[in-house]
């Protein structure tokens, strides 16, 4: 394999620290926003106020992150990806699927929703505000196996939700959110092995900050357009849930993903399961 | 606490038909989406779907645990509806910076039912429906086989899976894993003992469940048989039509007065 | 006599990217109505083989399978895993991965239901594989709360329904305990004696395969080195250790006794060791 040049190196090297101090941004700004503002933390919290401000904005970027998001979703599960080169097919869409594809989706979904269940999240508000390490798993779902790694977690976040009392229309939003959490660093990163600058440096950018921005952005989307079946106030839904949602994945992914990523995908390639060989051999 | 697993009982709503139950819990949406400005109009709704969970064999405590489990979020959430409607009405309480008026309440109390009477309507629905009904329904919706495959089978091996997961946490704890210890980064990082175990397992498992669901014939026949098809009934049209008139006169009640 | 149930002729076998053959040059005729105990120490092919007869390998494992196998006149390498449905089942292990439902009956349901038979085939299918291994009255149980043993018995009435003419179990008691193990083993008696099925068993347990096999085949190092009925395998008491199969008690007992200067025959059967002794029947 040639040298990475260093530009690109450094490109990489760059997202990563973006990407971690993206994170103790977050930490600290929150703090603040507690500490000035304990009552409201909200109203003092930056990111809330980016979302609000943006809100006329965000229903429009929201609305086509919605239709591309939507449209990739249905795609993917038709068997289809969009290239440069326009539609190509990929081998993966569920007409396709082995008997390995569908274990693997169960299996996901099951350790995925399992573990949002079963791991008490960090609290940060009591009741409002909490970190899932669980999440971490998402994106390298999609890395390591592919659409039904996707589906996998799409369908763990859905458990989790009829598990713990919380389905309902929201879930919708919540069910494509999570697809596209693994699918962004699936479709985008070219490197899945966590072991080369330029690895780690782009799941940095799609599988950090991108599925980041676009999961907070599809869910919010959805639950600001179905306000009257969801009932849950703009405030919340732009100054609250987005932040939420944005500041948890990042954090998250951030810290526990490359850790856990770097571990996992040499026993996962060891047993022939991600995706690429099971492609190759199929 | 696992709120909307299936739950063997000999209930009415266990012997609905899937479908039955799946339209009741839309007229609660229905219903709760008509009645979302005025909570005193919403609270029918909220008793029926009340009553439903008493009558399921799940216990009507559990809305009230749901709820409990929520309460912070919930809470927050109406003080805002009601903070929206501050100018309208006559102010019933001041808290600081925040008014209550009568109009405010009610929606806040719409608005809250409308967020709590569909989870509840949907834990009834999924609590009393078998996985391999809930397969059936998928399939009937245009859900693929296999997908809809997965989903059910993720579903009957999700207790043994939320079981491992405490085992490994248990295990790391009496290791020295000191999970609510350190800062934010350090907690989170304290994971990666918990989530490594779990999916070697997951790995070790992938092989082994493709070919036993190989030998089942997965996959095999274009559209599946299902023995267990649920056959709708007089009680099914019976309950239909009830739910359908008594949500129907509360959305009217909603949304015409 | 009509033809064998089992041809395999010239067979190798192998898992990318490995360079070594797993299976090495096997040649192997089974009967119909036959049932053929596969030993030898772990590691040495045996789920291999197992996994191209049924023809999971190298449709759903992937893998490097070379030379002739034919099942029930099926061409396996040609037909793949798929081609078999209804000829071949296949039992593992594990008992805790193969039952995947909420009720005994679903789970015995399910693979009927996969071929998309009739509903009442299916049921006659159910309560037949119900009857023959004595699982009335676990019908409306949940199997993810039975004991290993009752879920291993599960697991072979749910293969049952597909009604195979070769039943393949792999190590099906290496994961029990004695109670479970007893229930497996005296299940798989009972399949022998209806003389409806031809059985390939994995197993180690030596004393139970000189009861009921018709014939024993020990492979080491990817090779079937000893085949023949139990009397002619495992008087052979120096070799098969050497193989690292463990002799049965009363041949290796017998076998100690030669070498210290006796002058005794070398039972492989208990009953052959009570009459060397000079006993009979009580």
């Amino acid at each position: 394999m040639p040298e990475e040049a260093k530009p690109g190196k450094a490109v990489h090297v760059v997202a990563v620290v973006v990407g971690l101090a993206l994170v103790v941004a977050v930490v600290w700004l929150f703090a603040q926003a507690l500490a000035a503002s304990p009552e409201n933390p909200w109203a003092a919290f930056p990111i809330s106020q980016i979302f609000l401000g943006a809100r006329d904005a965000m229903l429009v970027i929201g609305g086509l992150v919605w239709i591309l998001g939507t449209a990739a979703f249905l795609l993917e599960l038709a068997g289809y990806t969009v290239t440069r080169e326009g539609l190509r097919k990929t081998g993966m869409g569920i007409a396709s699927w082995g008997v390995v594809d569908v274990a693997l989706t169960a299996l996901s979904a099951a350790v995925y929703g399992g573990l949002l269940f079963a791991t008490a999240p960090i609290v940060l508000v009591p009741g409002f505000t909490w970190l899932r390490p669980a999440n971490a798993l998402a994106p390298l779902f999609g890395m390591f196996f592919g659409i039904p790694g996707c589906l996998g977690a799409a369908i763990g976040n859905l458990i989790a939700d009829i598990l713990g009392g919380f389905f309902g229309v929201g879930s919708i939003g919540g069910f494509v959110g999570n697809f596209l959490i693994a699918y962004l660093p699936y479709k985008f990163v070219k490197d899945h092995s966590f072991t080369t600058a330029s690895s780690i440096g782009e799941f940095y950018v799609w599988g950090v900050i991108g599925q980041a921005i676009v999961s907070a952005v599809y869910i919010c989307w959805w639950l600001d357009v179905m306000q009257a079946f969801v009932g849950l106030p703009i405030f919340v839904i732009w100054g609250v849930i987005a932040p939420i949602i944005f500041s948890n994945n990042v954090v998250v992914t951030a810290i526990l993903s490359p850790i856990l990523g770097r571990a996992l995908f040499p026993l996962i390639s060891a047993r022939g399961l991600y995706w690429k060989q099971r492609i190759r051999a199929g | 606490m696992l709120a909307g697993i299936y739950v063997e009982r000999d209930s009415f709503f266990h012997k609905l038909d899937p479908r039955a139950k799946l339209a009741w819990a839309l007229m609660v949406l229905a219903a709760s989406m008509a009645t979302q400005f005025n909570g005193l109009k919403s609270l029918p709704v909220f008793a029926s779907v009340v009553i439903a969970l008493a009558v399921s064999g799940m216990g009507a405590g559990l809305a009230a645990l749901i709820i409990f489990n929520a309460s912070v979020f919930l809470l927050v959430t109406t003080l805002v509806w009601a903070s929206m409607y501050a100018l309208e009405g006559t102010p019933v309480l001041k808290l600081g910076w925040l008014v209550l008026t009568d109009v405010g309440l009610l929606v806040a109390l719409g608005k809250f039912f409308l967020i709590i009477n569909p989870v509840l309507a949907f834990v009834v629905f999924f609590a009393s429906t078998k996985p391999y009904h809930v397969s059936w329904t998928l399939e009937r919706l245009g859900v693929p086989s296999k997908l809809a495959t997965a989903f059910v089978i993720a579903i009957c091996l999700l207790p043994s899976m939320v079981r491992t997961a405490r085992d490994v946490i248990d295990v790391q704890r009496a290791r020295g894993l000191a999970l609510d210890k350190g800062s934010i980064i350090e907690r989170l990082s304290k994971y990666a003992p918990i989530l490594i175990p779990l999916m070697a397992r997951l790995i070790g498992d992938v092989w082994d469940l493709g070919m036993v669901l190989a030998s089942r014939g997965v996959g095999y026949a274009k559209r599946r048989t299902y023995v267990f098809e649920p056959a709708w009934g007089l009680r099914d049209t019976a309950f239909s039509a009830l739910t359908l008139a008594f949500y129907g006169v509360i959305a009217a009640w909603g949304l015409l007065l | 006599m009509g033809a064998p149930a089992v041809v395999v002729e010239r067979l190798r076998a192998k898992y990318p990217p490995s360079r070594d053959w797993v299976l090495k040059d096997i040649n192997l005729e089974v009967r119909r109505g036959e049932m053929l105990v596969v030993m030898g120490p772990s590691g040495c092919g045996k789920s291999t083989l197992l996994n191209v007869i049924a023809g999971l390998m190298p449709s759903v494992i992937p893998g490097v399978v070379e030379g002739r196998v034919i099942v029930d006149g099926v061409d396996v390498l040609a037909a793949g895993h798929r081609g078999l449905v209804g000829r071949v089942a296949m039992v593992y292990q594990n008992p805790e991965v193969q039952v995947i439902t909420r009720s005994v009956y679903e789970e015995l349901a399910m693979a009927p239901e996969n071929l998309g038979l009739p509903k009442d085939e299916v049921v006659e299918r159910v309560e037949w594989a119900l009857d023959v291994l004595g699982l009335r009255g676990y019908e409306h149980k949940d199997p993810q709360a039975l004991s290993g043993g009752e879920k291993q018995l599960i697991a072979i009435a749910s293969v049952l329904t597909m009604r195979p003419k070769i039943l393949l179990l792999d190590e099906p008691t290496s994961m029990l305990d004695h109670r479970g193990t007893r229930m497996v083993l005296s299940a798989i008696n009972a399949l022998k004696k209806r003389g409806e099925l031809t059985v390939i068993v994995a197993e180690h347990r030596v004393e139970w395969a000189v009861e009921v096999a018709d014939k024993v085949a020990i492979m080491s190092g990817g090779r079937l080195v000893l085949e023949g009925t139990p009397d002619e395998v495992f008087s052979r008491v120096d070799e098969i250790r050497e193989l690292g199969v463990r002799p049965p008690g009363v041949a290796e007992v017998a076998y100690e006794l030669i070498r210290r200067g006796a002058k005794v025959p070398v039972p492989v059967h208990l009953k052959d060791a009570v009459k060397a002794l000079g006993g009979g029947a009580p």
